[in-house]
């Protein structure tokens, strides 16, 4: 703003002085971009003089000066120019983007754009193209290794699955972790509004989990790549304390594409088609079939009615070496043994190609944008699908000479018939791989429409043929008929009104809304191994946030050298959420999925939420500067927050922040330094965290029974006395360029401390609840993050930047009420928890008993179990990293992104269960000479001598893989990977000079290529039932991550 | 200039208006739920939880119902061998806590600020069942300092501090029920329909079983032949739930084995041996002929360590061993808490001991009573006579009696897989082996605390171990 005003006011004195001039010559001409598109409101100056001009909507300028005079063409973002006057009086200039250009525009708190030079605080950003072309339909996984200290962990493959981001490792116990996202100044809901199967029709019915359940997309990937503008994550509680509670996680900032109010008509078509196949399966054994007998099989009615067709497990006879036996599919010739053959690629096999269509049509004009996009996925599981059409328009315009109006409105539907069970589950077809046998072809599963019916008497009576009865179904006709539906509708808009009362104060009033209606059913038909009797279940979300807020702002030079400004301003948020959930137990008509099918006898669970709150905010904030180089930037913000008791829900907080632009502050040319800045900054935040609506005053619950409606006191202890928690923060950094700009830095060292952490504390169930609201938790978060880019070769023709990032968080739970753990998750005997004095996120399970010398202990030739509860393992990441390759050669550009979790560990039962199950490749060791296990015995006389005794790899397996054990499953979730690589051609303009088309590219792009490092064995070490804190570290029957390669296409008329 | 004082007046009054709104606490009301409850409302959730609680296939079947050998798995046997889940054992405490014992001392409360005493004493039986269960499975527990908002870290009391508590509540609310005013509303009341009789018989029924558990620890003949006369006298006073045809109310034995497909669930090889060897009518009901050849066979406690499971060679297959009964899959199949048939033969064992009157002649016919209570119970009442009249079936002696009062208890509480572990833990009747390739040496004497409880509670809980000896399955308990 600053700069602009400056502008203005050189473009004041500079007509005031024209007239006094003599012996000039009119210039004029067209200025335009890269693109051939006019340039309006280049600043013209006749160099050494005051005189100047800008060039008007159409690019074109006029200007007196005489020959000899050398003419100054600069415009924020692009490369200055400079022309000496000779005889010509036509001067065209085309001017090219500033690639590092100093004087970044980025958008902070509240959709306030600063110059990024003044920042106090690290703020990095990516521009929206990079999101178009190599797209992740969920925009959360575009972050990925591209930003210092931004933490990103996608759950999995399936379509519609969520991403998590936490910046600056866990800043709360049970509260949301991830960072607030706002697009164009309106917070959005991030969520994802999962159903988990085991709480139907519970209120609070969370994601996906170890358990089974709907992974969902979190909110924010219903934003539409193809209107991103240019994303800005702010990390720290400085950057956030204008959001106010809400943000004490860091800000993401989504700007969306406008209309640039000077631009002509213009048509913007991009198509991204993408191809998606398993990035890894685990690798599992070919040798040994199904059963438990190694020397016979036999399949009767795959409920044990022959011999290891009850089992699904792969310790029978060994495969490929001549042996037939009667199979599940002797069914389907007469009753005839088949070959006992292996099928290496079963899995595989089972999976279809995913394919991902999206298309963007945008239409701009003068200030108006109007975006309309599709994307259709089609998942590597059969069957499952998500669609998404959204629908952008925002415009503004000017209502006189001191009043704008502008607004944006984003219409999204997501819409889908099948989305995957997660976790531990039979509707995951993952979990019957894991169980089951690896003679198996599953695709001749695939026609279930014809094959005949499981027999009757079995688990599985009245489904289609499987190759067992008595676990599992027919994995395909699971997928086609048990289904997870989604249709979502979304609008996110904001209308602003601003008021330009004077030269130096401006008035703007702003109100946003986000607003969905969520509708999700899932299906389990009559027959299905965890429901024999069907289930239907039907949940209805509606949400709506309404931010109302009105700024005063000042601007003003109060010396030549001193400026200021101030803001004072206030917000009125409201959210109401209503929902309703209903649950069928038992259907009485197969293959009718709807809330009046009950099963005769069978009660339906209803049962209708509400959620709602308020937090009114008054804030002020403000800068001074000092003749451009140093700035000192102060926030104040009071809340009052709805959740807290009346007498404790306001709060004041407040943060500072400076920056020194050493560079500009000091003649630094000769150093090297094109840019040295140096910033830092105190913050405090106050906030809610994880306390939701009505945790004041006790309430009795109501819940409908096959007898009758029946009454219970809360699990959950109220508490009047509740406070705001706080997050107090310091960071420092610098910001460097060097070499004309070659060489880029940018450091920051923060430190955060957490305290009365609100959290429902985990209390024993002696006194009648489970768990108690209290202030009581303290953590603290410490780190580095540093960012390092450098332009290795440039030329006309060629560019090679290597830009690399690194951030290291330090987390450690300080406090934790007295009690020595808070329980976050579990999966079968893991439990994932908070431990004070250790990171968050440490993995708690059972070891084996282990001899002074710290080998396994075994007895009989089997590991002995030692039953108490040990830390394991620990979640969090060492350190963060990724490695950006850009290389531009004419009309090509080249870009590869490389990835890196360095540390932190993941419990996966996959491993547990595979090698319990005998179908990982583990498994055969051993399998026809026994294992002696690795480890010691005792001798009988109080000594330990090495282990002999050997036992069947079975045996082994069984006593050693379990879910009576956790250690044997827990591996480092190390990993590094080839995120991203893409191939564009732009297509060089003199072929386009006869056609309406601007421009055109075409790109060849990839997403999760390799994975270059991992340590733990089968499985993505980036793995998560869902987005969720505790259901981080853990893994089974893990969806493979998709390795996408595809293409895409530009065209800008 | 007037136009900025308007609009500058705007502002400030909109800025004043968010900083002080009013209605923050209708806000932060849910509408959804109430702060007051009819107290009748929370009986037959208090009931159900627990019945279901104990029930439970993983809990008491698993644990409670294999241990006491009645039953057996031919897959996923580790907890018959003493290998548990912590989180389920966690989830015993927790939900008796927190779904019953919770449930019934609020029911308590607000019936007696209703003025109605009999809905209060249920509300103290219910308490009882609980906390009696709780010691039982555990050992000491939180009693006095128990469900308490205000105190997060209760102490753990002695097992007899426990067991006198429920006895004085019991004994109250048979007090309270006999003089006492209001009413239960049937619906709400899943084991008596409101019938206040009936709870008074059950609260007399109930400690004549708590001072029977502890009847090796003191003097307990005077109070139990004070109940005499005042307990329940058939199996229409059974304190059951009558569970409904489809889940998630249907009984928690045909909802895993049935509903969730777990026919790893077989009979145990001591049941059907015993049963065979008195020609017991019952082996047909509690078992079903084996899928390969119509025999019953039941299975070995144990295996699944060195001896994988299923095992062909060992016969131990899932067609090979007989799972349960039809009459024990029906989901309309009760859920016992405590049953006439049980009282019988506690009074039989009392007379056998001399703890109340009539001796031998009176043990007998207890005795009898109770088998043909059960018989009745699982619908082949018209064989007891016959059973009854068997050579060598009668009691001759006092210690005849201890062994067969006991055998018959143990068949008799068939389905009832924690009550029947614990009744074989007071007893040790019949005869058992420890299961084969065990983890431990000897049946469990007791569960786990739970896994947070040393997080929770340390103080308390460290009191309590070091009192009971570790934290182990094998500690014993002061009523063993």
């Amino acid at each position: 703003m600053k700069v602009k005003n400056y502008f203005m006011m050189l473009v004041l004195l500079v007509f005031n002085f024209t007239g006094a001039l003599a012996q000039e010559k009119t210039i004029s001409g067209t200025i335009t971009d890269q693109s051939g598109l006019p340039l309006p409101g280049v600043n013209i100056i006749v160099k050494g003089t005051t005189n100047g001009t800008q060039s008007d909507f159409d690019g074109n300028y006029s200007i007196n000066a005489s020959a000899g005079d050398v003419l100054t063409f600069t415009y924020v973002g692009q490369k200055n120019v400079e022309r000496t006057i000779g005889a010509a009086n036509t001067i065209n200039i085309t001017m090219e983007e500033d690639a590092t250009a100093l004087d970044e525009v980025v958008v902070t708190a509240l959709g306030i754009k600063r110059e990024e030079k003044t920042l106090g605080y690290s703020a990095q950003g990516l521009k929206g193209d990079g999101m178009t072309e190599a797209r992740e339909s969920n925009i959360s996984n575009a972050l990925s290794g591209r930003i210092a200290g931004v933490q990103v962990t996608g759950t999995s493959g399936a379509v519609g699955a969520s991403s998590r981001i936490v910046l600056r490792g866990a800043s709360s116990i049970t509260g949301n972790n991830e960072p607030l996202y706002v697009v164009d100044g309106v917070p959005i809901n991030n969520s994802s509004n999962s159903f988990d199967p085991n709480a139907p029709a519970q209120g609070n019915a969370g994601s996906g989990g170890s358990g089974g359940g709907v992974d969902l997309p979190n909110g924010a990937a219903d934003i539409n790549p193809d209107d991103i503008e240019s994303v800005q994550v702010l990390k720290g509680p400085n950057a956030a304390a204008l959001y106010g509670l809400r943000a004490g996680n860091g800000v993401i900032v989504i700007t969306t594409k406008k209309g640039n109010a000077n631009k002509k008509f213009g048509v913007s078509i991009n198509t991204n088609i993408t191809f998606s196949d398993p990035l890894l399966l685990p690798d599992y054994q070919n040798s040994y079939g199904q059963g438990g007998d190694t020397s016979y099989f036999e399949f009767v009615d795959g409920a044990s009615g022959g011999v290891g067709d009850g089992v699904d497990e792969s310790w029978g006879p060994p495969l490929d070496v001549g042996l037939e036996f009667i199979q599940w599919n002797s069914q389907l010739n007469g009753g005839q043994p088949l070959p006992w053959r292996s099928y290496p690629d079963n899995v595989r096999d089972f999976l279809d190609t995913g394919v991902n269509i999206s298309n963007n049509v945008s239409l701009s004009n003068k200030g108006f944008r109007l975006s309309i996009g599709n994307s259709d996925q089609k998942g590597m599981i059969p069957n499952t699908e998500l669609k998404k059409i959204t629908v952008g328009v925002s415009g503004s315009l000017d209502i006189g000479e001191r009043m704008t109006a502008s607004m944006s409105v984003n219409y999204i539907n997501t819409d889908s018939d099948q989305l995957p069970v997660s976790g531990y589950n039979n509707e995951n077809p993952f979990q019957q791989f894991i169980w089951s046998g690896r003679n198996v072809d599953f695709q001749q599963l695939r026609d279930w429409e014809n094959l005949p019916l499981a027999p009757a008497g079995t688990p599985a009576a009245g489904t289609p043929l499987n190759w067992n009865h008595n676990f599992q179904n027919n994995p395909y006709w699971v997928l086609d008929t048990n289904l997870n539906t989604l249709e979502k509708d979304r609008i996110i808009g904001n209308v602003d009104l601003s008021y330009r009362i004077t030269d130096w104060m401006t008035l703007s009033a702003k109100a946003g809304v986000d607003q969905f209606s969520q509708l999700t059913t899932n299906r389990q038909a009559i027959g299905s191994n965890n429901a024999s009797n069907g289930t239907y279940n039907e949940v209805q979300r509606r949400y709506e946030e309404i931010n109302a807020s009105a700024l005063l702002n000042i601007e003003e030079k109060i010396t030549e050298d001193i400026g200021f400004s101030i803001s004072v301003g206030g917000n009125h948020m409201n959210r109401e959420r209503h929902n309703n959930f209903a649950f069928l137990p038992g259907l009485q008509l197969p293959d009718l999925y709807t809330l009046s099918n009950l099963q005769t006898g069978a009660t339906a669970s209803i049962l209708s939420q509400d959620i709602n709150s308020r937090i009114n905010s008054l804030y002020g904030f403000g800068q001074l500067s000092y003749k451009d180089f140093f700035f000192i930037d102060f926030t104040a913000r009071n809340d009052w927050a709805s959740v807290l008791p009346v007498e404790n829900n306001s709060f004041f907080y407040p943060s500072v922040s400076g920056t020194l632009i050493l560079s500009d502050a000091f003649d630094m040319s000769g150093t090297g330094f094109d840019f040295l800045k140096l910033r830092g900054g105190w913050s405090k935040v106050g906030g809610i965290g994880a306390l939701i609506p009505y945790r004041i005053n006790q309430t009795f619950g109501l819940t409908g029974t096959g007898f009758g409606s029946q009454g219970f006191s809360p699990n959950s202890q109220s508490n009047p006395n509740l406070k705001p928690e706080e997050v107090t923060g310091v960071e420092v950094g610098l910001d460097a360029k060097l070499f004309g700009n070659r060489l880029r830095l940018s450091a920051t060292y923060y430190k955060q401390d957490s305290k009365d952490l609100l959290l429902p504390l985990q209390v024993t169930q002696a006194t009648g609840f489970i768990q108690a609201w209290n202030n009581v938790a303290n953590m603290s978060n410490k780190g580095v993050e540093i960012q390092l880019g450098g332009t290795i070769l440039e030329n006309d023709d060629f560019r090679f930047d290597i830009d690399l990032n690194w951030a290291k968080n330090n987390n450690k739970v300080t406090e934790l009420g007295g009690l020595d753990t808070y329980v976050l998750g579990t999966q079968w005997g893991v439990t994932l928890e908070a431990r004070p004095g250790n990171p968050y996120g440490d993995l708690v399970g059972r070891d084996f008993e282990r001899a002074p010398n710290g080998q396994v202990v075994y007895a009989n030739g089997l590991p002995v179990i030692d039953n108490t509860q040990k830390i394991l393992g620990n979640i969090a990441p060492d350190w963060t990293g990724g490695a950006n390759f850009a290389i531009k050669y004419k009309n090509f550009d080249f870009s590869a992104l490389v990835d890196a979790k360095w540390g932190g560990d993941v419990h996966s039962m996959t491993y547990a269960w595979g090698r319990q199950t005998g179908v990982l490749e583990e498994t055969l060791i051993g399998r026809e000479t026994g294992v002696v296990g690795s480890g010691v015995m005792a001798d009988g006389n109080g000594n330990f001598v090495p282990n002999n005794v050997v036992v069947t790899a079975k045996q082994f397996n069984q006593a050693t893989y379990s879910n009576s054990v956790e250690s044997s499953a827990i591996f480092d979730a190390t990993y590094v990977k080839l995120r991203q690589m893409t191939l564009g051609y732009t297509l060089p303009k003199k072929f386009l000079k006869n056609t309406p088309i601007q421009s055109l590219k075409f790109s060849v792009v990839g997403r999760n290529l390799a994975l270059l490092y991992k340590k733990v064995p089968h499985i993505d070490p980036e793995t998560g039932f869902s987005s969720a804190n505790g259901q981080q570290g853990q893994e089974f029957g893990q969806y493979p991550s998709a390795r996408t390669i595809g293409f895409n296409v530009n065209l800008k008329f | 200039m007037k136009n900025i004082k308007l609009i500058l007046l705007a502002f400030l009054s909109f800025t004043m208006f968010t900083g002080c709104d009013t209605n923050f606490e209708e806000i932060n009301t849910d509408p959804d739920s109430s702060t007051e409850l009819p107290a009748h409302l929370l009986l037959g959730y208090a009931q159900r939880q627990f019945t279901n609680n104990m029930h439970h296939m993983q809990r008491g079947g698993d644990m409670g119902g294999c241990w006491a050998q009645q039953w057996s798995k031919v897959q996923y046997n580790d907890e018959c061998r003493y290998v548990v889940r912590r989180g389920v054992v966690d989830g015993i405490f927790s939900n008796i806590y927190t779904l019953t014992v919770s449930e019934a001392t609020a029911m308590e409360n607000l019936a007696m600020a209703d003025g109605n005493t009999n809905l209060a004493a249920v509300g103290k039986i219910m308490q009882a069942v609980g906390y009696q269960a709780l010691t039982e499975l555990y050992g000491p527990i939180p009693f006095t300092e128990a469900i308490d908002g205000s105190n997060l870290q209760p102490v753990y009391d002695d097992e007899s501090v426990v067991f006198e508590g429920v006895i004085q509540l019991l004994t109250d609310a048979a007090d309270m029920l006999a003089s006492g005013s209001g009413s239960i509303t049937a619906s709400s009341d899943l084991w008596y329909g409101g019938d206040t009789n009936k709870w008074w018989k059950l609260a007399n029924t109930l400690k004549f079983r708590a001072l029977m558990r502890i009847s090796s620890t003191r003097a307990v003949g005077g109070e139990l032949q004070a109940l005499v006369g005042k307990m329940m006298t058939s199996n229409a006073d059974n304190a059951e739930i009558q569970y409904l045809a489809v889940s998630p109310d249907a009984n928690p034995i045909f909802e895993q084995i049935i509903d969730n497909n777990r026919p790893e669930y077989k009979i145990g090889s001591v049941m059907v041996e015993t049963l065979q060897s008195l020609n017991d009518p019952r082996l047909p009901v509690y078992a079903a002929p084996a899928v390969s050849d119509g025999a019953f066979r039941g299975k070995e406690a144990g295996y699944g360590l060195s001896t994988t499971l299923p095992n062909e060679a060992l016969g131990l297959t899932y067609a090979n061993i007989s799972g349960l009964g039809d009459f024990y899959l029906n989901p309309t199949l009760p859920g016992v808490t405590m049953s006439y048939s049980q009282l019988q033969f506690l009074m039989a064992e009392a007379a056998n001991e001399g703890y109340i009157s009539g001796g031998l002649a009176a043990a007998n016919n207890y005795y009898n009573s109770g088998i043909t209570s059960n018989m009745e119970w699982n619908g082949v009442g018209s064989a007891a006579g016959a059973y009854l009249a068997q050579d060598g079936l009668a009691i001759t002696s006092q210690n005849d009696g201890r062994t067969k009062i006991g055998t018959q208890m143990w068949i008799a509480l068939f389905g009832q897989g924690f009550e029947s572990w614990t009744e074989w833990r007071r007893t040790k009747i019949p005869a058992l082996e420890p299961a084969i390739e065990a983890d431990l040496s000897q049946i469990p004497s007791r569960m786990f605390y739970p896994t947070t409880e040393p997080s929770f509670n340390k103080t308390n809980y460290d009191d309590a171990v070091s009192r009971i000896g570790g934290d182990e399955m094998t500690s014993s308990l002061f009523w063993q």
